[in-house]
């Protein structure tokens, strides 16, 4: 046991050493005197779905933009939905001379130690959506992050869950339409809407299913679920609430739902149907691309290394088609896109230049607009250990009272 | 011919030689009818049972939506059910879901009109049975292997072919078969459904040639032969026919869901062999009735649905989820009679 751990431990510290000195030589590479282009791969986990296709159409559209393509060499890979398969499909991208992976991550722990590899290769490394704990990557995601309009209110769950609770006045019976279960992902989600429903003795959860954030088995999950409580007062739901909404129509029901960015649901909320839609947006795909270009381009300390994407929200009140394939005067849904599509493949700030045809097509964006400064978008240190799994030195593990609604939540406070 | 006619004689003149009425009811109870009678009165009796799991139930909206899902469920394992019947086993059937309700979704949205975006849509199901009939037909390949790598290769070209615009919408015909706008005469559109789809299959299964020759090939392929089933046509068939069953549930589901994305079809595999082998088929082929395969499809379906009702948490659901299809397999085979 000994020697392993000092084998560990020098292992560690040539680990360190390698990322010094490769950070040391990122700089001076991206100067450009090797004739042949640096090779940026994007990792994408299964497909098939919108929200993949998406996500990954939007990131290739940055990639493919004329500015970063003279550049660079593009190479998108899909690594189905095995971590094993993920972790070697990587493995592949280090030795073929990766200089930037973005990732979807399939597993926030499972893929460590090769990104630590990478790391100690020199190649840099942005998950999107998912976030990965070891600490040389950078994560963009949404799961802990706040509202535009409220930086206090943050977490999907408990922001929807809170909706919820607002639109049936503090009582009633809800369900509730998880992910995938066992996902890191669906548990954040859960926790912190379970921390908002208790709150209320009013509220009571009659059911809860799993939809595996899929309209079909949403749908059909929900239907089972409404046969058996007609009485319910509203649901509360991940992706998939598209399907949800189908079922309560067939069962000629319309109570309050909340969900995520679903055209189908977008659509019925600007016809009047009570709820709130918010969640993960494609969009961060595209981001993680254009925070990796600037790493590569400005350095290492250029991009703070925890990044939430702001929550979208929309409500019935603010649901509005889009006249064409454009975001114009606040629109937030297409008229011609089907019924899952993902609508959230834009962000006014970061993300301006998306396009419909982008994030259907992948086809290359025009110009792409350089990113603000992302202070305004660093993860407070106390919603940390969700994404890292661990505190930051100098904070420990706590119920955060202060600067977050709703207060109590679990996190990390300051030692 | 003469082989198997010489057998059935043999077979009947032993049963009725025994002619006081509790040998009656057991060879009853052993044939097939009888074990398609115990699964139906399983699925009456289960019901009221559902009681035991929601005071709100039994109710019409768990009687129509377990119709509804049972459609479904009854629709894939029509296909899955002649592919073991005829000996082997068919894991395309997510590709083949996938493929129709892509194409039929995507034609429609292209303005072909509904019953011709639905044609071409079951064709191009059905080119992956098609596929995978030639190849076990020919080639003397496991299809449990064969169909994996079809049904994966299918999946992928329909990946690339769909050049990251997974989702599709449905054809308004198709949505209104499920939405509860429509009815036949106070009749909803998915017992009827159900009712011609137990019909028509029983009918192909049990009252065809080619139903017959492929309990034939199930049962004894070199016994085929020499009663000249033509084994390759047959088993060719199979997989073709499967292909158009798992077709149509693509249909049925893209309607359901008023559209659908590539991974429609990847629930639907294990339930479907689960049903075939609940309703008293022989997962090594040859024996099997395709209305004991409905009565499964619809027992499993309420079950689930009383599963959900009840609220437990999503590791019970899935223990009792599995420890139930095996009772139910449990009681199908001592109801058969069979080992």
């Amino acid at each position: 046991m000994n020697i392993r751990k000092k084998i560990q431990l020098v292992g560690a510290m040539t680990a360190i050493a390698a990322l010094a000195l490769t950070g040391c030589s990122a700089g001076g590479a991206s100067t450009g005197t090797s004739t042949a282009k640096e090779k940026i791969f994007v990792n994408l986990s299964y497909s098939g779905n919108n929200w993949q296709d998406e996500g990954a159409n939007l990131a290739m559209a940055v990639a493919q933009s004329p500015e970063v393509a003279a550049k660079y060499d593009v190479t998108k890979i899909i690594s189905g939905s095995d971590p094993q398969k993920q972790i070697s499909d990587i493995q592949s991208m280090i030795a073929d001379g990766a200089k930037l992976i973005v990732l979807y991550p399939i597993s926030p722990t499972a893929l460590n130690p090769v990104i630590q590899q990478g790391c100690d290769a020199g190649v840099t490394f942005v998950a999107y959506d998912g976030t990965v704990e070891a600490p040389c990557a950078w994560n963009i995601s949404y799961i802990t992050g706040a509202r535009t309009e409220n930086p206090e209110a943050a977490f999907f769950g408990a922001q929807t869950a809170q909706a919820l609770v607002d639109l049936l006045g503090g009582e009633g019976d809800v369900m509730m339409n998880r992910g995938v279960a066992g996902t890191s992902t669906d548990t954040v989600h859960y926790d912190t809407a379970m921390s908002v429903f208790n709150q209320y003795p009013g509220i009571k959860v009659v059911n809860e299913f799993y939809g595996n954030w899929d309209s079909s088995v949403s749908q059909q999950e929900a239907t089972k679920a409404l046969a058996a409580h007609p009485g319910v007062d509203g649901i509360w739901s991940q992706a998939g609430e598209d399907g949800v909404i189908k079922a309560l129509e067939a069962a000629g029901m319309k109570i309050p739902v909340t969900g995520e960015n679903s055209n189908y649901f977008r659509l019925k909320l600007s016809e009047g149907w009570p709820g709130v839609s918010s969640g993960s947006p494609p969009a961060q795909g595209a981001v993680a691309v254009k925070l990796g270009l600037k790493i590569l381009a400005d350095g290492a300390d250029s991009v703070p290394k925890n990044i939430e994407m702001p929550l979208p929200w929309v409500t019935t009140d603010t649901a509005k088609v889009c006249p064409g394939t454009e975001f114009v005067d606040g629109c937030n849904f297409f008229a011609q896109a089907d019924d899952s599509f993902v609508t959230e493949i834009f962000e006014k700030t970061i993300f301006p230049e998306s396009s419909y045809t982008a994030a259907t097509t992948g086809a290359a964006v025009a110009a792409l607009q350089a990113l603000p400064s992302m202070d305004t978008l660093v993860q407070p240190e106390s919603r940390r250990i969700y994404t890292r799994g661990v505190c930051d030195t100098g904070w420990k593990a706590g119920n955060v009272d202060k600067g977050q609604v709703p207060a109590g939540l679990p996190g990390c406070v300051k030692n | 011919m003469t082989k198997t006619t010489t057998l059935n004689e043999i077979v009947e003149s032993g049963s009725t030689t025994h002619t006081n009425s509790l040998q009656r009811f057991r060879g009853f109870m052993a044939s097939s009818g009888g074990q398609v009678a115990i699964m139906w009165a399983l699925v009456v009796l289960l019901v009221p049972a559902s009681r035991l799991f929601s005071s709100n139930f039994p109710s019409a909206a768990m009687v129509n939506s377990t119709i509804m899902l049972g459609l479904f469920l009854a629709v894939v394992a029509f296909g899955q059910g002649i592919v073991i019947l005829s000996g082997g086993i068919d894991l395309s059937v997510p590709a083949a879901i996938a493929l129709s309700a892509f194409f039929t979704g995507y034609l429609g949205t292209l303005g072909f009109p509904t019953p011709l975006a639905v044609f071409f849509g079951l064709l191009i199901a059905s080119l992956v049975g098609l596929v995978n009939g030639l190849i076990v037909s020919l080639t003397n390949f496991p299809p449990f292997i064969v169909t994996l790598a079809v049904g994966t290769i299918a999946t992928a070209l329909l990946l690339g072919l769909s050049q990251g615009q997974p989702g599709q919408n449905s054809p308004p015909e198709l949505v209104l078969l499920f939405n509860g706008d429509l009815n036949f005469f106070g009749v909803a559109p998915s017992l009827l459904l159900l009712v011609i789809v137990l019909v028509v299959g029983y009918l192909v299964q049990s009252r065809t040639t080619f139903g017959r020759s492929v309990y034939g090939i199930g049962n004894s392929v070199k016994a085929a032969r020499i009663a000249r089933i033509p084994v390759r046509r047959t088993a060719f068939l199979v997989y073709w026919v499967a292909g158009i069953a798992y077709g149509l549930a693509g249909v049925l589901l893209l309607g359901y869901g008023s559209g659908s994305d590539l991974n429609i079809g990847n629930s639907w595999l294990l339930p479907s062999i689960a049903v075939v082998v609940v309703g008293g088929s022989s997962i090594s082929g040859g024996t099997g009735n395709y209305a004991g395969t409905v009565a499964a499809a619809l027992l499993i379906t309420l079950l689930s649905i009383d599963i959900s009702a009840a609220g437990f948490p999503e590791g019970v659901k899935q223990v009792l989820y599995g420890s139930i299809v095996l009772l139910a397999l449990l009681l199908s085979k001592i109801g058969g009679g069979r080992r």
